[in-house]
């Protein structure tokens, strides 16, 4: 998997590409715990991810946890298969999905 | 009829404390009955003051009218004078007589010349003036009383006051009882009259009578006293009486009420205060438990003890309830026990239906309905290996906890014993020597064990003094079949148990039960019996397991309507359906033999791609869609991380992974592992309705498996967790 992050003040955008699983989902918990701190507008742009097990979801989920407390957290570019995941597991309820 | 809610002393006014004060009756008390008595002394004195005023006066009155008596009869001739003019008197007709006052009436008079000085009546006027002169009293007179008019007639009148002077023969009306005292005087004592009158008020006249030589009474020598100072005196004296008793009735009553005060008042009060200090210590749980024992009250009398009783009282009490406390909290205790003990048991049988999803070659059913909160029936199925289904209904005698217990140690015997791969006998006899040999408490127990092989549908059943079971062939209906009985479990040491076989065929039922079915009673206790449920099974939809059982457990609850459940209902059900040998089956088999990949590695997440190759290479040769590959990948994933991260830890282990497809195209996808026995399906479901900072990191796994695929099934076997999902392609 790529990660690719973007800051603009307090702002982070993070570009995933390719599968987020058992297997990298630390690696983006890492990377996140790196940057997080004064973020205030996070933006996750998953349009070339292309799998997401639940353990991305749990990073996702950890990462909206902390935005409720700092900021705001948005979640764009999601693909159909992708969705679907989100949808069964309730979490459009949980992300902004724009 | 309305009651008033009668106020607490604490939500009184001051005002209405003091009123209500014991005190306060006592003040008034005393002060009423101050004043009745004070009243009834003062009339007493009263009565015996003018009274004695009176005897005073008339004593005086007397000395007048004898010194005046003594002077008129000896210094001159009253009684001669007396009996002149009473003889011009009788001798006037009534009408000259009315003429009094006029001149005319006085010239009736005029022959005995009054007007001449130094004559009888001028000598006697001054003689009685003088005698009124020296005595205080108010008029001394001469004068004879006429019974037939009820008159006086004046003789004689020394009335200092000359306008009020009656002249000889002048006369007046007189009270005739007073007029009768006088004129039937016997002599003895004082002759008086009190009488009231217009002119002078209240008035005593004291009467000596005048007698001629011959003894008649020729007129009286009245002397008038007036009664008025009598009363004056009387009125300042009780003037006087009255403040005196006020002041004494004031001090009494305030001496009185200082009494009550110290003597009853306070220590009521301070009793009283304790019992409001110890009612709101209990309400505010405070430790405090002392309100009354603390109490300082020496009066040496019934409040005293009164005080020494209520100690006792708190000290009792406070030792009941910490008696109570730990009585309440032993039963607490126990019903929380009691409920776990139910929900043990409820789970020490299995109560997932269907048991055997992947098995198809029989159906089960089976439900147990404990009279108690716990029972002493239970149903037990298990798979003794590939081939071999083990079925057993059981009742142990009695209810309730005991019957419990002993039902637990009986199945897990059973199944323990059974799993060995003994004979249906083998197993009855060996159980019933394990509990003869330690059985202390004359328990037993009923059991009928059934040993299914299911290739074959040849069941091989023993049976421990438990109810015939009810068989249908297919196609027809149910019917007791009347095995051979051996006697209860912990009866007798020693007991061999015989078995029977019986052939099975495919769409054949079996239904065994506990005597709570047959027993059932309605409320006039009437059972329902065998012969009831056999036709209740013929009746009923009996097309599957699941049915029969509901089906009989409807019927039973309709017979007994509200009657109270005796004892506990239990049943199981099982179809066979027989071995898959239908050619088409066997066509799946070879399939599923011909598609069949293994793949065993280090249950470690480091794996994980190595496990996704494999499964993906595998659907990529099935011509798997992409959306349907992803689901299986997120599968796969998940049960393997779950494998890897708990099955073995701390250490570590394989899992096997085998691939396989059945027809029509669908992915049968097996992992194993030997690690600790694990049902991920009977893990809850995660609530995806939760907002953000409600969700728990993680727990979506296996749930996420669920969402993705077809089927999925667990079973524990040959000490491997063996987890299978299955998706069409």
């Amino acid at each position: 998997m790529k990660i690719e992050k973007k800051t603009e003040g307090t702002k982070l955008a993070v570009a995933l590409q390719g599968r987020l699983d058992t297997m990298t989902a630390p690696e983006l918990d890492k990377e996140l715990q790196e940057s997080i701190a004064g973020v205030t507008e996070l933006v996750f742009d998953l349009a070339e991810l292309e799998y997401v097990s639940s353990a991305g979801l749990r990073v996702l989920l950890s990462a909206q946890k902390v935005m409720n407390k700092q900021g705001s957290m948005v979640v764009k570019n999601v693909n159909e298969q992708i969705m679907e995941v989100f949808e069964v597991t309730g979490f459009t309820d949980i992300l902004t999905i724009e | 009829m309305t009651f008033r809610k009668k106020k607490s002393v604490q939500e009184m006014s001051k005002y209405e404390q003091r009123r209500h004060s014991l005190a306060a009756k006592t003040w008034r008390s005393t002060v009423i009955s101050c004043i009745v008595f004070g009243l009834i002394a003062e009339f007493i004195a009263l009565a015996f003051y003018s009274a004695s005023h009176m005897k005073q006066l008339i004593s005086v009155a007397d000395s007048a009218a004898h010194q005046s008596k003594m002077s008129a009869t000896h210094g001159s001739d009253a009684v001669g004078l007396s009996k002149d003019v009473m003889a011009v008197y009788d001798s006037l007709s009534d009408e000259d007589r009315m003429k009094m006052g006029t001149e005319e009436y006085r010239d009736f008079y005029a022959d005995l010349h009054f007007e001449q000085k130094g004559g009888q009546y001028d000598t006697l006027v001054h003689m009685l003036a003088g005698t009124l002169s020296y005595y205080d009293v108010y008029d001394i007179y001469i004068g004879m009383y006429d019974r037939k008019h009820s008159a006086i007639i004046y003789i004689v009148d020394a009335d200092p006051n000359l306008e009020d002077r009656y002249m000889p023969g002048d006369w007046e009306e007189v009270d005739p009882n007073g007029l009768d005292k006088f004129m039937n005087w016997n002599g003895e004592g004082t002759l008086y009259d009190v009488e009231w009158t217009k002119a002078y008020g209240l008035l005593c006249t004291v009467a000596l009578p005048m007698e001629d030589d011959e003894g008649e009474i020729a007129s009286f020598m009245l002397v008038d006293i007036s009664v008025e100072n009598v009363l004056v005196g009387m009125w300042e004296f009780a003037l006087q009486l009255t403040i005196a008793l006020a002041l004494v009735t004031i001090l009494l009553a305030w001496l009185q009420t200082r009494r009550i005060n110290r003597a009853l008042v306070k220590p009521i009060n301070q009793i009283a205060e304790a019992s409001v200090k110890y009612v709101a210590d209990r309400k505010n749980n405070l430790a405090e438990k002392e309100r009354f024992a603390k109490l300082n009250i020496h009066t040496g009398d019934e409040l005293e003890n009164l005080s020494l009783a209520l100690a006792d009282m708190e000290r009792e009490l406070t030792d009941y309830e910490s008696n109570l406390t730990a009585i309440t909290a032993e039963k607490e205790r126990i019903g929380t026990e009691l409920s776990l003990a139910t929900r043990i048991q409820a789970s020490m049988l299995p109560h997932v239906f269907p048991p055997f999803p992947h098995r198809k070659e029989f159906d089960l059913y089976a439900m147990m309905t404990p009279a108690r909160e716990v029972g002493g029936d239970f149903y037990d199925f298990f798979l003794i290996d590939e081939d071999h289904l083990g079925l057993v209904i059981a009742d142990v005698s009695g209810k309730g906890i005991p019957a419990a217990l002993f039902m637990m140690i009986a199945k897990t015997i059973l199944q323990s014993c059974a799993m060995l791969g003994n004979g249906a006998a083998e197993t009855l006899t060996r159980m019933n020597e394990a509990f003869c040999s330690n059985n202390q408490v004359e328990m037993f127990v009923t059991v009928w064990l059934g040993i299914l092989e299911i290739s074959t549908g040849k069941l091989t059943a023993a049976n421990a003094g438990h109810e015939y079971p009810a068989i249908k062939r297919k196609g027809g209906r149910f019917e007791l079949f009347k095995d051979k009985h051996g006697l209860v479990i912990g009866g007798v040491e020693g007991m061999r148990y015989q078995e029977y076989e019986l052939q099975l065929e495919p769409g054949d039922m079996l239904y065994v039960y506990t005597d709570g079915v047959p027993e059932a009673s309605d409320a006039e206790e009437k059972m329902f019996g065998t012969k009831r449920m056999v036709e209740a099974l013929n009746k009923i939809d009996n097309s599957d397991a699941r049915k029969v059982v509901e089906g009989i457990r409807d019927s039973v609850n309709e017979f007994v309507k509200d009657a109270e459940q005796f004892d506990d209902i239990t049943m199981l059900c099982m179809e066979y359906k027989g071995a898959e040998k239908n050619p088409e089956g066997e066509d799946v088999k070879a399939g599923t033999e011909a598609a069949k990949a293994t793949l065993t590695v280090e249950a470690n997440t480091e794996n994980l791609y190595q496990v996704l190759g494999f499964v993906d290479e595998r659907l990529e040769a099935e011509g798997c869609s992409p959306k349907a590959q992803m689901q299986l990948d997120l599968a796969v994933e998940e049960i393997f991380v779950n494998v890897a991260n708990y099955a073995y830890a701390p250490n570590a282990g394989d899992a096997t992974i085998t691939f396989a497809v059945e027809e029509p195209k669908v992915a049968v996808i097996t992992f194993e592992d030997r690690g600790v026995p694990y049902d991920p399906l009977k893990k809850e479901d995660p609530d995806v309705t939760l907002a953000a900072n409600d969700r728990k990191i993680g727990g979506l796994g296996i749930f996420m498996v669920k969402k993705n695929v077809d089927d999925i099934f667990y079973e524990y076997r040959d000490e491997k967790n063996v987890l299978t999902i299955k998706k069409a392609l």
